[in-house]
């Protein structure tokens, strides 16, 4: 019954993988994908780039985080051991780093880590302002992932490769195609790190940028976040979440006569529930009634999270004594 | 121990919530964490919620071998966002460590598999 059995199954197995194998072939063969080919900007200014002052370290045993972030943190001229590293983001239980505490860490020294849109190109570009980029591969597969985070640090459009710093090889040439798939697998996700105190990095868009910086001000660096929403509101004029975000800085500064200002900026943009709510909070407590009301009544539809908020900021414009706004314009 | 914890855990919201309705003037302010977070909830909720979730996530990096004090600091860091997404599911979070591959009959053929009908990676770049 037994030997039956597997004979059975001996039978079936080499078709099987016969027609995988085929299948594989012929999908490979079909359309392997050319750097030079695509319609890529980075790669069509520079067919080749590759950044080769960037340090490495080799990883110690399932390292591949602190080594990785050493790697983009000296890169953005932070001065750090992966050993100093593990402290912040190893975990030997998991035996290896999750990425919310990568970012985090890197936080912690004086920059940021945004996050990169999910295409090729949006990888790609930052290396052409020479800054490598960290990302998350999966070397296994979807069911049986095996996690790695590497560096980019170049690309070679005549051999279709790109380079990276990977695990206990320096300069690690992987093709096109197995690094989409790694890339892929692992859920597209790069990030790239940068001055708060400096200009964005040409590649982040205006939402990535203020996600890196918001998580600054609860860790009480508000002079480092109005730095880089200053410097948001120079690039991305045109964004309503930029003022909103620049308001809130300078709120918490207590500036309240600047806040008040991004945020005129903001609804003249983008006339949202949240910008009209924190201007008529702004204006409350500059003690102006009749000027928070009206921004309250400019609101149109409510988000449900917010209508608590609108409600409790429309009680309290309206315990305001009537008649107390003449300095207000 | 499970009905001890969350009787505090009752605790800590009720008192939170109380807190929290003392103070109007800053919990009228929509804060950029809200705007930048796709799922926008309400400012009193999401608190209470950072709040016990930093004890969860601790508490799992400490099960996980973190020294206790390393893990007070690394929570600390934590934005609210990453630490609520870390407490809904910090174990299926991918945790980067590894260039190793075992190479077995089984992984050959998951590998075959996942050529034949995962792989989508050249559809879209």
């Amino acid at each position: 019954m037994k030997i039956a059995y597997r004979q059975h199954w001996r039978r079936a197995l080499g078709p099987a993988v016969l027609f995988a194998a085929t299948q594989a072939l012929l999908s490979a063969c079909a359309i392997t994908p050319q750097l030079r080919e695509l319609p890529l900007a980075s790669v069509t200014a520079q067919p080749q780039l590759e950044l080769s002052d960037t340090p490495f370290f080799p990883q110690e045993i399932h390292q591949c985080g602190p080594a990785a972030l050493a790697t983009v943190l000296n890169a953005a001229r932070i001065a750090v051991t992966p050993e100093a590293l593990a402290d912040e983001i190893y975990i030997p239980g998991r035996e290896g780093s999750l990425q919310a505490e990568l970012l985090a860490a890197v936080r912690t020294h004086e920059r940021i880590a945004v996050r990169l849109e999910p295409r090729l190109e949006a990888v790609l570009a930052p290396l052409t302002e020479q800054r490598p980029v960290l990302l998350l591969q999966n070397l296994g597969l979807k069911s049986y992932p095996r996690w790695h985070y590497a560096v980019l640090v170049g690309w070679d459009a005549a051999s279709n490769e790109l380079i990276l710093r990977s695990g206990a090889k320096q300069r690690e040439r992987l093709s096109l195609a197995r690094f989409l798939q790694t890339w892929d697998l692992g859920g597209r996700w790069a990030v790239v790190v940068a001055d708060p105190l400096a200009p964005p990095p040409a590649a982040v868009t205006a939402r990535d940028w203020i996600a890196a910086v918001a998580p600054l001000e609860a860790l009480k660096q508000n002079e480092r976040a109005l730095a880089a929403y200053d410097a948001a509101a120079q690039r991305w004029l045109g964004d309503a979440l930029v003022w909103q975000a620049l308001a809130n800085a300078r709120y918490s500064q207590k500036d309240l006569a600047g806040a008040e200002q991004a945020l005129d900026a903001a609804v003249a943009i983008d006339a949202n529930a949240a910008a009209l709510n924190n201007l008529a909070q702004v204006r409350i407590e500059r003690g102006c009634r009749a000027d928070a009301l009206a921004a309250l009544d400019k609101v149109g539809t409510v988000p449900p999270a917010l209508a608590a908020t609108l409600a409790d900021t429309r009680k309290t414009a309206m315990e305001l004594p009537a008649g107390s706004d003449a300095v207000c314009r | 121990m499970g009905n001890k914890r969350s009787f505090i855990n009752g605790v800590v919201v009720a008192a939170m919530l109380a807190v929290s309705s003392w103070v109007p003037a800053n919990a009228a302010m929509v804060t950029t964490e809200q705007l930048v977070n796709s799922e926008a909830r309400d400012a009193r909720v999401a608190q209470v919620q950072g709040f016990l979730a930093r004890a969860d996530v601790k508490k799992q990096l400490e099960t996980w071998g973190v020294a206790s004090d390393l893990a007070e600091a690394r929570v600390a860091k934590l934005s609210d966002a990453e630490l609520e997404q870390l407490a809904m599911n910090i174990d299926q979070q991918p945790a980067g460590g590894d260039v190793l591959i075992i190479i077995g009959v089984i992984f050959v053929v998951l590998l075959i598999l996942e050529l034949v009908g995962v792989t989508n990676v050249f559809t879209r770049v």
